[in-house]
Parts: C-alpha cells; structure tokens; sequence
C-alpha cells in the first residue's frame, strides 16, 4: 500500500512540474510552485535534525566510550554548541556590528572558519602537483600529446609563456606571412580551449542531460529498479 | 521558465525513442549495451577490500537530494549489497541533510536483504555538513580506517582531488563517477577508474540489468543518434550558407528555435 501511495504521489509531482514547464504562464500553473517549493523546506528541516542527531550521537559514544581520538569530538561538541548559542543570541538580539556578541560571532566565523577552509582548500595546490606529476608521465603515444597539449595551454596562460611567441604578432599584417600570428602559443591555446576542448565537452554534456532525462523518467513512471526506488 | 516549442519538440525527440524502447524491452526483446568498465570495477573493487578484509568507502561528494543524488543512492545500495554479502564494513560520509536519511536507509535494507542486519552500524553512515569541512573529514577517515577501495560517486567541486589523491596515497582502488564535466579530469587522474557523462546515470541499469532501465538507455542512445544526425545537418547547412547565401538561409531555424 505503501509503496503505491509513494507510485502515484510521485507521478502526480513529476507531472505537475511537466505540465508546469510546457504550459504557457497565462494559464496560472505556475502560481503553485512557491507554496510546493515550502514543503521541501519542511521535510528538509526534518531531515537536518536527523543529522545533527546523528552528529550528536556518534560523537557522544565516541567521548564515553573513550575511543581513540575521542578529545576530536568534544572540540567538535564544544564548537557545535558554542557556535549553536552565539548564533541564536546574536539572533534574538538583533545584535549590531558593534555589540560584542557580533565580535565573538566575527571571531569564530570570519577569523576561524573561513581561514581553516581556507587552508584545507589551499591544500589542493599540493594534490594538483602530485596528480599532474602522475599524469603527465610520457608512457604513450596518447599521454605525450596530452603532455604537449598540456605545455601549450599552460604557456599560452601565463604572461611568460605568452611573451615567448609575441614577436609573430608583427606578421598579422603581412600578405605573405599572415598565418605566422595564428601560430602564437596563445592563440593556439585559444583554439584548443575553444574548439577542441568545448566540443568534448559539449558532447559529455549533451550525453549527461540526455542521461539525467531517461533516469528522471524512470524515476518518475517508478520503473527504477534493483535499488532502493523499489521498495516498501 | 516555460518551454519554447523548440524544447517541446527535444522533449519529444529524446523521451520517445526511450518510452519506445522500455516497452520494447517489456516485451521481451534483448537489448544489448556495451561494456562499461567502470561499473564492471566495482565488483573488483569490493572483491579486493574482501581479501585484504578492509573497510569499503563510499562517498556522495555533495550531492543535494535531486537526481544526481539519487542516483547515487542507487550506487551505493547496490555497493553495500555486495559489502555486507562478504561481510564488509561500508563507510559513508553524506554532506547534505537530505540525503542522508536516504543513504543511512538504503545501507541498512542492503545489509537486511542479505541478511546480515546485525552487521549494520548506523554510526557509519556520517553527517558531515560544509565542503571543505567534509573534504577533511573523509581524507582523516581515509588515513584512519585505510579502506581498501573508495568510491566516489555524486557531485563534488574543489575537494574532488583532494578526497582522490588522498585516497591514492593509501592504496586503495577508487571508482569514480560524476555528470559535472569541471571535476572529470582531477577524478581521471587520481582514481583507477572513471565513469563519465551519461554512464553515471546509465549505472543502476547496468549494475541490476533490469530490461526496462535497459530499454530505456537503448532509448537515450537512439535520442543521442537523433539530436547527433540534426547537428551534422546542421553543419552541413551552415556550409551551403556560405557558398549560396542567396538559397540557404538561417533565419527560418534561429526564428523556430526562438519562439
């Protein structure tokens, strides 16, 4: 029973959204999305309490428990519920920039969150010249025009790299020589990027919308099988 | 935004061929599809955390509860399916609130279904809300619980080579699948294998082989023949334009598609 009421309230929704997007606005279809768009905001407010129970949970066990690590989940517990008061207090006090509840939450949000994810996404630098030292390997055919590849378009992006090949600028105007300036490192980058590198994309992009289409459908018309979708 | 007749007549060229297709596989037809290495890699990926008797990680990236999520979900029930038949612990950090109820519940009927509920442990499916908050818990996971393989499958943006690298610098074999084209080549990099574009949402229909998901790729496949015949027509037009501009004009195509 359960499984048809979840069938038929899903279809209903998917078709309501279709009719809404091939329907012209004059016919008021569109009125109702808002008031929709609410109920998602109430099952998400459900749904996020259940994680920061999970939250809760996981990190309480691991503090009795005394497991390995355990000082970790109570400076995360500290900072939740630390985080948690100062936002509802400054909140309910409509606290100005210059009232010291604003200073501590500019403290602990301007000058401690923001620059630790700053420093974990800094991080990246350092993978990016791990994982380019293991791509750029030349162990083939393929990987060796990768690898040029990749020096053009590295070269044609810096200044540095630009200035190597500037001097056939001088030739644009030349009746002879006029196609030397197309060879410049930047506009070759130019032509990579826009040409080669676009149409690869635009492929995997044309092919992903036509993917999330058929599985949208599936899931609409609940033909979705041997996963979840399937069940009671 | 409502649809110009341009998009109902794509609604058309891409949903018919697939709604032909699934009641062709309804009917019996085999239908067949090719290979896709990736998928293929997953039941290698769990054999060999099996044999070194090492945790499986499974990671969502951030993916919202839209379609790109679910059908992570998808992958992930059918991955904790194969952990718990050999007795595998599944870790699943989820960044986004609405999905993880959702993969919390398709990792527990997984194990139920194979009959090992008793192995569930609800405190491996985590919450870890904030990008860069997730990125650093799952590599800490990743260097503390050295699983043996690691999939990615979802939407990720910037900590997509970090989860990977980190990932590759404790050994595991990692399977990778994503539609956003920006996280592609960090994901080819760093992972053995990689599940691009439309493969992603190919999976579930490849992993279960239920013939009517498999109508219904034959059927996008046929939308993509469709839509790849008009681009060539296309630019075979835009050529004769320039040759005869007085015969061959645009303004008729730009002028229907715009309505």
């Amino acid at each position: 029973m359960r499984r048809y009421l979840i069938m038929v309230l899903t279809f209903v929704g998917g078709l309501y959204f279709f009719l809404e997007f091939v329907l012209p606005e004059e016919t008021g279809i569109s009125d109702m999305v808002a008031e929709i768009g609410k109920v998602t905001l109430v099952i998400g407010g459900f749904a996020f309490l259940l994680g920061v129970i999970n939250l809760l949970r996981l990190h309480t066990a691991k503090i009795t428990m005394r497991r390995p690590g355990y000082h970790n989940s109570i400076a995360l517990m500290v900072a939740l519920f630390f985080m948690v008061i100062v936002h509802l207090w400054k909140y309910y006090a409509n606290a100005d920039d210059d009232d010291s509840v604003m200073r501590i939450y500019n403290l602990l949000w301007d000058r401690i969150r923001v620059p630790i994810d700053s420093t974990i996404f800094s991080l990246l630098a350092f993978y990016i010249v791990s994982a380019a030292y293991r791509s750029f390997r030349i162990k083939s055919a393929e990987a060796a025009l990768m690898m040029g590849t990749a020096v053009i378009v590295m070269l044609g992006q810096i200044p540095m790299g630009q200035k190597v090949t500037l001097w056939l600028k001088g030739y644009e105007t030349s009746p002879d020589w006029w196609w030397l300036a197309q060879v410049r490192v930047d506009t070759i980058r130019e032509w990579l990027m826009q040409v080669m590198n676009a149409a690869a994309q635009r492929g995997i992009i044309l092919g992903a919308a036509v993917g999330a289409l058929a599985l949208s459908m599936r899931i609409w018309l609940s033909l979705e099988r041997g996963s979840f979708f399937d069940r009671q | 935004m409502h649809a110009t007749y341009a998009m109902m007549i794509l609604i058309g060229v891409f949903c018919g061929p697939i709604v032909y297709y699934i009641l062709v596989a309804r009917a019996g037809r085999q239908i067949y599809i090719r290979p896709i290495p990736g998928l293929s890699a997953i039941d290698e990926a769990v054999g060999r955390a099996t044999e070194m008797g090492r945790p499986v990680l499974y990671s969502t990236g951030l993916s919202y509860l839209n379609i790109i999520g679910l059908c992570s979900v998808a992958i992930l029930s059918h991955v904790a399916r194969l952990a718990a038949r050999y007795d595998l612990r599944i870790v699943v950090p989820v960044n986004t609130y609405l999905l993880y109820p959702i993969a919390e519940e398709s990792v527990r009927e997984a194990y139920a279904d194979e009959g090992k509920l008793d192995l569930f442990n609800a405190e491996d499916v985590l919450y870890v809300p904030g990008q860069f908050p997730y990125a650093a818990a799952v590599v800490g996971l990743m260097h503390r619980e050295k699983p043996a393989a690691n999939f990615f499958f979802g939407y990720f943006a910037a900590e997509s080579l970090i989860l990977a690298e980190a990932g590759s610098q404790v050994g595991a074999i990692q399977v990778a699948g994503t539609p956003d084209i920006l996280q592609l080549p960090f994901f080819i990099t760093a992972c053995d294998y990689t599940i691009i574009g439309e493969e992603y949402y190919a999976a579930t229909a490849y992993l279960t082989r239920e013939p009517t998901m498999i109508g219904s790729l034959r059927g996008q496949d046929m939308g993509k023949v469709v839509m790849t015949t008009f681009v060539v027509l296309m630019f075979v037009f835009a050529i004769l334009m320039g040759i005869w501009p007085g015969v061959f004009r645009s303004n008729w195509i730009v002028e229907m598609l715009l309505r």
